[in-house]
C-alpha cells in the first residue's frame, strides 16, 4: 500500500558525499546542494526536515559543520540555556549527566557544573569568515553587492517560477533555468546601471558553459581550485539564497515519471555563480587587491578550527536541556496500566500533538469513550479532486506517493453554478490583474471594498460562532458520493478497496474491541486571512484537513458489501458498529461530525450521547486551554478564526517534544500538556511486526521533520524561519518574501513561534518512546536505512519502555541500551 | 498595560474624529459650502485667518481619512500585537491621521503646507518602524529627498501666489482670481501665476509618486503591512487633493494642465504596464497605486475633478483593502480551480478601440462639457477588453458562465453610468467648473486627446506583452520588470549620498 520514498531521496542520500579524498569538482558542487531541501507552495504547506539531506551524518557534526556556512550558529544562545537553568527548566542533573557524557568524548572540557557555567559566561561571536565575493567586498568597502547579487537572482528565480502572480509571463519561461536566465541576461541592463561596463564580456565566458561539468577553467581563471574550498564556496552561494533553492528543490521533487531526474538546482547554483563571476572578473580588471585579500580570509574562513569549545558548550546545553525534558516525559508514563473494559464509543485521533489534550479530556468526560491514536491520513493513499474543480489535491504524507483518485461528485443542482462561478472568477481576476482594466476595477469595485472592510471590521467585533464557521468550512451541503479510480481513472474493484481497507484495520489495532459508534477524526484548523493556513492543517494529509480522508473510510467501512468482503481477511465488523467521520477543530478545539444524517435510527441515541460528551470535553478543553496553551493569543477565541488581522490564531505543534509509541492506558492518566504525539500500539497484537515498522518508517520520519522544522525555525530564524509575518510580501501567489528582500522565507513564521517577548517552543530533539522488545526495534533499524541513520546518528531520541521491569531505557548509538537510572 | 491604555486612547480619538468628519459632512449637506475663522492673525504680516473650511472636498476627504485611520488602527491592534514598536505605531499613525485631515480641511496655504509637512515627517518615521533594516531605511531616505523637492515646488508656489494675491487664504485668493478674470477679460494672464500652478503640479506629482518621481514608493514594502495601507490609500492622495483644492487657479493655466494631463497618463499607462510583470504582491500593488494616480492626475488634468475626488476614495478604500487582506489570495488560489488556456484577445479588441475611439470624437464635437468623461469611457472600454484574457470557459458550462460574465458586465456598465451620472451633478473645485455650456479650450482638446493617444498606445504595448516572443516584446518586458532601473540606479545614486549607511551589514 505504502510506497516507500521516491527513488530521487534515496539518490540523494547516497550522494552525499563522507568522505572527501578522489573528490572531484562534480561531486564537491553537488555535495554543496545537500545544502537545499524542498519546500511546499503554501497552498500544501507541511513540515520539512531542512537538514534531511544530512540525516546520513551525525546531529552535532551537521550542526557545527553548516554553522560557519548558515553564518548562524545552529544552537539556541548560552544566554537561553542558562535561563533554562535558572528557572529549572534544566534540571541539575541532566546537566551532569551531559556534562558527563561530553567529556568522554571531550577531555578538555571541565567535568562539574560551576566550572562549565564558568566556560558557558564567557562566550564569543562566531566567526563569519567565509564569504562570497560580493558579501566580501561590502564588508570591506560597502557598495551593498551582496544584497544587490541576491535581488537579482531572486527576480529570475521568481520570474522563471510564477505562474499566477504575473499577468505576463517571463518570456524565457520554458528553457531551463540556466538558459532562460542567460537569454535574458543578454538584455538585462541592471549590471550595467551599477557600473559593471564589461558585463555581457565577462557574461560571454559562460557561453560554452552548458553546466557545471565545464566550470573547472572558469574556477582556475578565478583562483579557486582546492576542492575543500569549492565546497564551502558553493554552499555559501546557495547558503544565501536558500529560499528559493529550496523552491528549485521541490520542482525536482514534483517532477512528472517522464521528465524525472532533469536538474533545475544545478542551473540556479550556475547563476549564482555566475553573477559572483561576473563581480570577481570587474575586481580583476580593475582592482585586484580586494581579490587577493578576499581568497586569503576565504581558505582562513575554511581552514580556521570553528570555536570547538563554543559548540562544546552549546552540545552541553542542548543535551542537558534534552535530556530534562524527557525524563519528565518518562516519569509520568505509566507502564503497564491495564485497559479499560471495552469502550461503547471510540474516537480516532491523528497522532498531532494538538490531539493529546482533546484525547485527554474526551476520556476524563466519560468512561464510556476511548481514544486512539494513529496517521491522520487513516492510511488512504489517495489524492482528491473537489466536486467543483478540475485539479487534484494529494491527502497523504508528501514522502508517499498517491495510488487512488477519488473524486465527489456533488449530485445536488447548486453544483453547476458554484462551477460556473469558478469558472468566471478569471473573468474577474482580470479585472484586478490586467494594465487597463484594473482602472475599471478600481472605479467599479473600489467602493464595495468600503462594505468588505465594515465586513472584516464587524467580523472581528462579533465574529460568528465556533459552531457555525466549523459547518461552513467542513459541512458539505446536500448528498454527494465519492468515486475511486487509479490515477488513469480506472475504477478500482472492491476487491482491491476491501485489501487496503484490511491492512488499516489491522495497523489500527481495533479488530475485536470495535465499539458502537467509531468516529474517525481528522483535524483541520479555520482561520482568516492566513498565509500559513496550511500549516495548522494537517500535515499526514499533506497540508490538507483530514476531513475527505475520514469521510472516505468512514463510508467505505458501513458499506455492507465491502463489511461481508472483510470477512475473508479474517477482519469481522460487528453489526452494532457504525463508523463516523469528523472534524477536530484545532484553533477552537471543537468536534463536527461530518456524517451525522446517514447514521441508522439504530444509533440514534448513541449519536444523541456521544454527541453530548464532544460538547462537554471541548468545552472544558477550552477552558483549561485558556490557561496553558493559549497564552499569548487572542483571548477571545472565535476573533481568532474569524479576524482577519490575527497573525497568531493558535500555538499549532510548537513545544512538541516526544513521540510516544504505546498502548493507549499508560498515557491516559498523564497530561502531557499538548507536547507529544501518540500512536497507539500494543506490540503482543502486532503480527509479524509490521505496525511497527510501518509506524517507524512513516509517522515517526513525519514527526521528526516537523520537530526539525520547529527546531531550525527557532535556533536560526534568520536561515530556516519564515521571518516576520507584519512584513510578508507573498510571491507568485505561493511563498512569501520579507519585505522586498529578494530571497524566499521558508520555515515557520516568527509569530508561530514566539509570543513577541519569549520563544514558545523550546528547540529539542524528538525522544521517541516505544513499548516493544528490543530485539523488533533493533531489527527494524538494522532494516531501514532512514531509520538508522535518523536514530544512530542522534536526529531524534530513541527510548524503549519495558513493560517487564518497568523500566524506560535509552537507544545509545550503535545499538546498546542505558537503563534511565530514576531520580 | 500602559500601552493597552495608550492604544485605547488613540482608538478612542480616531473614533471621535469619524464621528466628527460624519457630522461635518452632515453639516455640509444642510448648508453648503462655507468657511469659519478660528483664529484671526492679523498683527502679522502677511494676515490671515486660520479657518476652516467645509466643502465636498473637505469633507468627503476628511470622512475618508478618518474612516481610513480607523480600520488601518483598529487591524493593527490585533496585527501588531506584542511588536515592540506597537505603541511607535499609533503614534505616528494618529499624527498621520490628524495631518491629513487638517491637510482637507484647511483654509489657507500656510495651514495647508504645514500639514503637508506633518504628514511627511510622519510617515518617514513610519517607514523606519524597522530602522535596523538597511532596505528600509533607504527607501526611508529616497522618498525623503523626494519630499524635500516637492516641498520647495509647493513653497514657491505660494510665495508666487502671495506675491500675485497679497493673502495665503483660498477663499481671498479665488475671489481675487475671480475678480481680476472679470476685470481683464482674459483669465489671469499672468506670468507669475503661470509660474506658481507649475510648482503646485510639480508639487502634486512628486507627492503623489508620478513617473518619474515614483521609483521610492515600490521600495517601501519594508515596512508592516498597516503602514503600506496607510501610505497607499491615504498619504499618497496629497496631491491629488492640492490640484483639487487649486483647481481655480491651476485651470486657466494650459502649462499646468499639460503637465498634468501627460505625465498622468504616461504614469497611468507606465505604472499598469510595469504591474502586469511583477511577481509579488506587494510590488503589484505598488506599481497599482501609481498607475491609479496617473490617472487621477490625468483626470484633474482634463478638468473631471468630481471624476477624481471618486477616484481618490475608491481607490484608497480598494487599497487599504487590497494591501491588509492579501492572505486571502493563498485561500483563493486553491478555490480557483482550473488551468487557464493562453489566449490572447485580438478580435474582440478591435472593436472595443473602434467603438472607444468613437465615443471620443461624437463627445468633443458636440458636448465640449462632457469631454473629459467620455476620455474616461474610452478608456474604461480599452479596459474592459482585457477582462476577456485567459477567459475561456469549459464547453459544459459555456452557457451558465457566459450568462453570469456577460450579466455582470451589463451590470457593471450600468453602475457606472448611474455613477457618472452622480458625479457630473456634484460641485467640486471652483464654482462653476464644469457647468453645462462651457466651451472646451482647444488647447485643452489637444491636450485631453494627446492624452488619449497615451492610452492607445499604451494599450498597444499590453497586448504585445501578453505574447513576448518578439525581440521587441522581450525588450519591453525586461525594461518594463525592471521598472527601467529605477530603483537599482537610485539605490546607487542614494550610496554617493550616504557612503556609511550603503553596506548591508549595519
Amino acid at each position: 500500500m505504502l510506497r516507500t520514498f521516491t527513488m530521487k531521496e534515496r539518490a540523494i542520500t547516497e550522494r552525499t558525499l563522507n568522505g572527501r579524498s578522489g573528490a572531484d569538482l562534480q561531486e564537491t558542487i553537488r555535495k554543496s546542494l545537500d545544502l537545499a531541501f524542498p519546500s511546499w507552495p503554501l497552498q500544501n504547506a507541511v513540515a520539512v526536515n531542512p537538514f534531511w539531506n544530512f540525516s546520513d551524518r551525525h546531529f552535532a557534526d551537521v550542526m557545527d559543520g553548516l554553522s560557519p556556512i548558515l553564518h548562524a550558529d545552529l544552537y539556541m544562545s548560552v544566554s537561553f540555556y542558562m535561563e533554562k537553568y535558572r528557572d529549572g527548566s534544566i534540571t541539575e542533573t541532566a546537566l551532569l549527566l551531559a556534562i558527563d557524557a561530553e567529556a568522554k568524548i571531550n577531555s578538555d572540557l571541565p567535568c562539574n557544573i560551576e566550572t562549565f557555567l564558568d566556560l558557558s559566561r564567557q562566550d564569543d561571536a562566531p566567526s563569519e569568515d567565509t564569504l562570497v565575493f560580493s558579501e566580501f567586498l561590502d564588508r570591506k568597502k560597502g557598495g551593498g553587492w551582496g544584497e544587490f547579487l541576491q535581488n537579482q537572482a531572486a527576480k529570475y528565480a521568481a520570474a522563471y517560477f510564477d505562474c499566477d502572480q504575473a499577468l505576463v509571463k517571463f518570456p524565457w519561461k520554458e528553457k531551463g533555468f540556466w538558459q532562460a536566465w542567460k537569454a535574458a541576461m543578454l538584455i538585462d541592463r541592471s549590471l550595467f546601471v551599477r557600473k559593471i561596463n564589461a558585463f555581457d564580456q565577462y557574461l560571454s565566458e559562460f557561453d560554452a558553459i552548458e553546466s557545471f561539468d565545464h566550470i573547472g577553467p572558469l574556477l582556475k581563471r578565478i583562483g579557486l581550485d582546492s576542492s575543500a574550498t569549492n565546497s564551502v564556496y558553493f554552499a555559501r552561494l546557495l547558503a544565501r539564497n536558500i529560499g528559493w533553492a529550496s523552491q528549485f528543490r521541490i520542482k525536482e521533487w514534483s517532477l512528472s515519471d517522464k521528465e524525472h531526474g532533469k536538474e533545475y538546482l544545478l542551473d540556479f547554483l550556475l547563476a549564482l555563480f555566475a553573477y559572483d563571476y561576473i563581480l570577481i572578473r570587474h575586481a580583476m580588471d580593475h582592482d585586484a587587491t580586494n581579490l587577493d585579500d578576499w581568497r586569503q580570509t576565504f581558505r582562513s574562513g575554511t581552514t580556521a578550527d570553528y570555536g570547538k569549545q563554543r559548540s562544546a558548550v552549546r552540545r552541553i546545553w542542548q543535551n542537558a536541556l534534552e535530556l530534562s525534558n524527557q525524563r519528565s516525559v518518562a516519569e509520568k508514563i505509566v507502564i503497564g496500566q491495564m485497559e479499560v473494559a471495552s469502550p461503547k464509543y471510540q474516537m480516532i485521533f491523528c497522532i498531532d500533538v494538538r490531539s493529546e489534550p482533546l484525547r485527554r479530556s474526551l476520556e476524563k468526560t466519560s468512561p464510556d469513550i476511548s481514544t486512539v491514536g494513529f496517521a491522520g491520513f487513516f492510511g488512504l493513499p489517495i489524492e482528491f479532486v473537489d466536486a467543483t474543480s478540475t485539479k487534484s489535491s494529494h491527502r497523504l504524507p508528501v514522502l508517499l506517493r498517491p495510488n487512488w483518485r477519488v473524486r465527489e461528485d456533488r449530485l445536488d443542482p447548486s453544483v453547476h453554478t458554484t462551477l460556473a462561478s469558478k469558472q468566471s472568477s478569471q473573468y474577474f481576476l482580470n479585472f484586478r490583474k490586467a494594465s487597463f482594466a484594473s482602472f475599471l476595477f478600481v472605479e467599479l469595485f473600489g467602493i464595495f471594498s468600503l462594505l468588505q472592510m465594515l465586513g472584516h471590521l464587524l467580523k472581528s467585533l462579533l465574529p460568528t460562532p465556533a459552531e457555525k464557521r466549523l459547518a461552513e468550512d467542513f459541512g458539505r451541503p446536500g448528498a454527494s458520493r465519492m468515486s475511486i479510480t487509479d490515477l488513469d481513472d480506472i475504477e478500482i474493484d472492491a476487491d482491491s478497496q476491501v485489501q487496503v481497507l484490511a491492512g488499516i484495520l489491522k495497523h489500527l489495532g481495533l479488530k475485536d474491541k470495535l465499539g458502537r459508534l467509531v468516529v474517525l477524526t481528522g483535524h483541520g484548523s479555520a482561520t482568516s486571512n492566513n498565509m500559513f493556513a496550511a500549516v495548522l492543517k494537517c500535515g499526514a494529509c499533506g497540508g490538507h484537513s483530514g476531513d475527505v480522508n475520514a469521510r472516505l473510510l468512514s463510508s467505505m467501512l458501513n458499506n455492507p458489501e465491502i463489511r461481508a468482503k472483510l470477512e475473508s481477511h479474517k477482519i469481522f465488523i460487528p453489526k452494532k458498529t457504525w463508523f463516523l467521520s469528523a472534524i477536530h477543530e484545532t484553533v477552537s478545539d471543537s468536534l463536527l461530525l461530518l456524517d451525522e444524517p446517514s447514521v441508522p435510527a439504530s444509533h440514534r441515541e448513541d449519536l444523541a450521547s456521544l454527541t453530548k460528551i464532544m460538547t462537554l470535553a471541548s468545552k472544558a478543553l477550552r477552558k483549561s486551554q485558556a490557561k496553558s496553551r493559549s497564552v499569548g493569543l487572542n483571548s477571545r477565541l472565535a476573533r481568532r478564526m474569524e479576524s482577519w488581522s490575527e497573525l497568531r490564531p493558535e500555538w499549532a505543534l510548537a513545544g512538541n517534544a516526544s513521540f510516544i509509541i504505546a498502548p493507549r492506558s499508560w498515557t491516559r492518566a498523564i497530561d502531557l500538556g499538548g507536547r507529544s504525539f501518540l500512536h497507539d500500539y500494543i506490540w503482543q497484537e502486532d503480527e509479524g511486526f509490521s505496525t511497527l515498522e510501518l509506524i517507524l518508517t512513516a509517522p515517526m520520519i513525519v514527526t521528526n521533520w516537523i520537530n526539525m522544522q520547529y527546531y531550525a525555525s527557532v535556533v536560526a530564524p534568520e536561515v530556516y524561519g519564515a521571518g516576520n509575518k507584519t512584513l510578508h510580501n507573498l510571491v507568485n501567489e505561493t511563498a512569501v518574501q520579507e519585505g522586498n528582500e529578494g530571497d524566499l522565507r521558508v520555515g515557520l513564521p516568527l509569530q508561530s513561534v514566539h509570543d513577541g517577548s519569549k520563544w514558545m517552543h523550546d528547540p529539542i530533539r524528538l525522544s521517541v518512546f516505544i513499548a516493544a522488545p528490543r530485539e523488533v526495534i533493533e531489527s527494524i533499524v538494522r532494516k531501514h536505512e532512514l531509520v538508522r541513520n535518523l536514530v544512530e546518528n542522534e536526529w531524534l531520541h530513541m527510548l524503549r519502555i519495558d513493560e517487564d521491569s518497568k523500566t524506560i531505557e535509552q537507544r545509545l548509538p550503535s545499538g546498546s541500551y542505558r537503563t534511565h537510572s530514576k531520580p | 498595560m500602559k500601552q493597552v491604555f495608550f492604544i485605547r486612547s488613540i482608538m478612542s480619538a480616531l473614533l471621535l474624529l469619524l464621528i466628527a468628519s460624519i457630522a461635518l459632512f452632515a453639516f455640509y449637506l444642510q448648508n453648503g459650502t462655507s468657511i469659519f475663522t478660528y483664529a484671526s492673525l492679523q498683527s502679522f504680516q502677511p494676515s490671515m485667518s486660520l479657518t476652516v473650511r467645509v466643502d465636498t472636498l473637505s469633507t468627503l476627504m476628511f470622512m475618508m481619512i478618518s474612516f481610513l485611520g480607523l480600520s488601518v488602527g483598529h487591524y493593527s491592534i490585533r496585527y501588531l500585537d506584542g511588536d515592540s514598536r506597537q505603541v511607535y505605531f499609533f503614534r505616528y499613525l494618529l499624527i498621520i491621521v490628524l495631518a491629513a485631515s487638517m491637510l482637507a480641511l484647511s483654509g489657507n496655504l500656510v495651514v495647508f503646507f504645514l500639514s503637508w509637512l506633518g504628514i511627511s515627517a510622519a510617515l518617514h518615521r513610519l517607514l523606519l518602524y524597522h530602522s535596523t533594516r538597511p532596505a528600509a531605511v533607504r527607501a526611508a531616505r529616497k522618498k525623503m529627498l523626494l519630499s524635500r523637492l516637492g516641498d520647495v515646488c509647493l513653497l514657491f508656489g505660494i510665495g508666487l501666489v502671495y506675491k500675485v494675491t497679497q493673502s495665503l487664504d483660498f477663499e481671498t485668493i479665488f475671489t481675487f482670481l475671480g475678480n481680476e478674470a472679470q476685470r481683464s477679460g482674459t483669465p489671469q494672464n499672468n506670468g507669475l501665476m503661470t509660474a506658481a500652478s507649475v510648482f503646485f503640479v510639480l508639487g502634486a506629482l512628486i507627492k503623489s509618486a508620478q513617473f518619474p518621481f515614483h521609483f521610492w514608493l515600490p521600495d517601501t514594502m519594508e515596512a508592516p503591512t498597516p503602514v503600506s495601507a496607510l501610505m497607499h490609500a491615504g498619504v499618497i492622495n496629497a496631491g491629488g487633493i492640492l490640484i483639487i483644492r487649486l483647481s481655480p487657479i491651476l485651470e486657466h493655466h494650459v502649462a499646468a494642465n499639460l503637465i498634468l494631463t501627460v505625465v498622468g497618463a504616461l504614469t497611468a499607462v507606465y505604472g499598469s504596464l510595469v504591474m502586469v510583470t511583477q511577481n509579488n504582491i506587494k510590488k503589484k500593488l505598488a506599481y497599482s497605486t501609481i498607475s491609479q494616480m496617473g490617472l487621477m492626475i490625468f483626470t484633474c488634468g482634463v478638468g473631471a475633478y468630481s471624476l477624481a475626488v471618486f477616484h481618490i476614495i475608491a481607490h484608497s478604500i480598494y487599497k487599504a483593502h487590497a494591501f491588509m487582506s492579501t492572505g486571502y489570495l493563498v485561500e483563493q488560489r486553491i478555490k480557483r480551480s482550473f488551468e487557464p488556456k493562453a489566449i490572447g484577445f485580438a478580435p474582440f479588441w478591435g472593436i472595443v478601440f473602434a467603438a472607444s475611439l468613437l465615443i471620443l470624437l461624437g463627445a468633443s464635437w458636440r458636448m465640449g462639457e462632457f469631454f473629459p468623461y467620455c476620455l474616461y469611457i474610452s478608456i474604461c472600454l480599452l479596459g474592459f477588453s482585457q477582462t476577456l484574457i485567459n477567459f475561456k470557459p469549459p464547453a459544459q458550462s459555456l452557457t451558465r458562465t457566459s450568462a453570469m460574465v456577460i450579466g455582470s458586465t451589463l451590470g457593471l456598465s450600468l453602475l457606472l453610468c448611474l455613477l457618472f451620472e452622480l458625479l457630473l451633478s456634484m460641485e467640486f473645485g471652483h464654482k462653476g467648473r464644469i457647468d453645462l455650456g462651457m466651451t472646451l479650450s482647444p488647447y485643452a482638446l489637444l491636450a485631453g486627446i494627446l492624452g488619449f493617444m497615451i492610452f492607445v498606445g499604451g494599450f498597444w504595448l499590453s497586448q504585445k506583452l501578453l505574447q513576448p516572443s518578439s525581440s521587441f516584446a522581450q525588450r519591453l518586458y525586461m525594461r518594463l520588470w525592471n521598472d527601467s532601473y529605477f530603483s537599482v540606479r537610485s539605490t546607487a545614486l542614494l550610496g554617493y549620498l550616504w557612503p556609511a549607511h550603503y553596506r548591508s551589514i549595519r
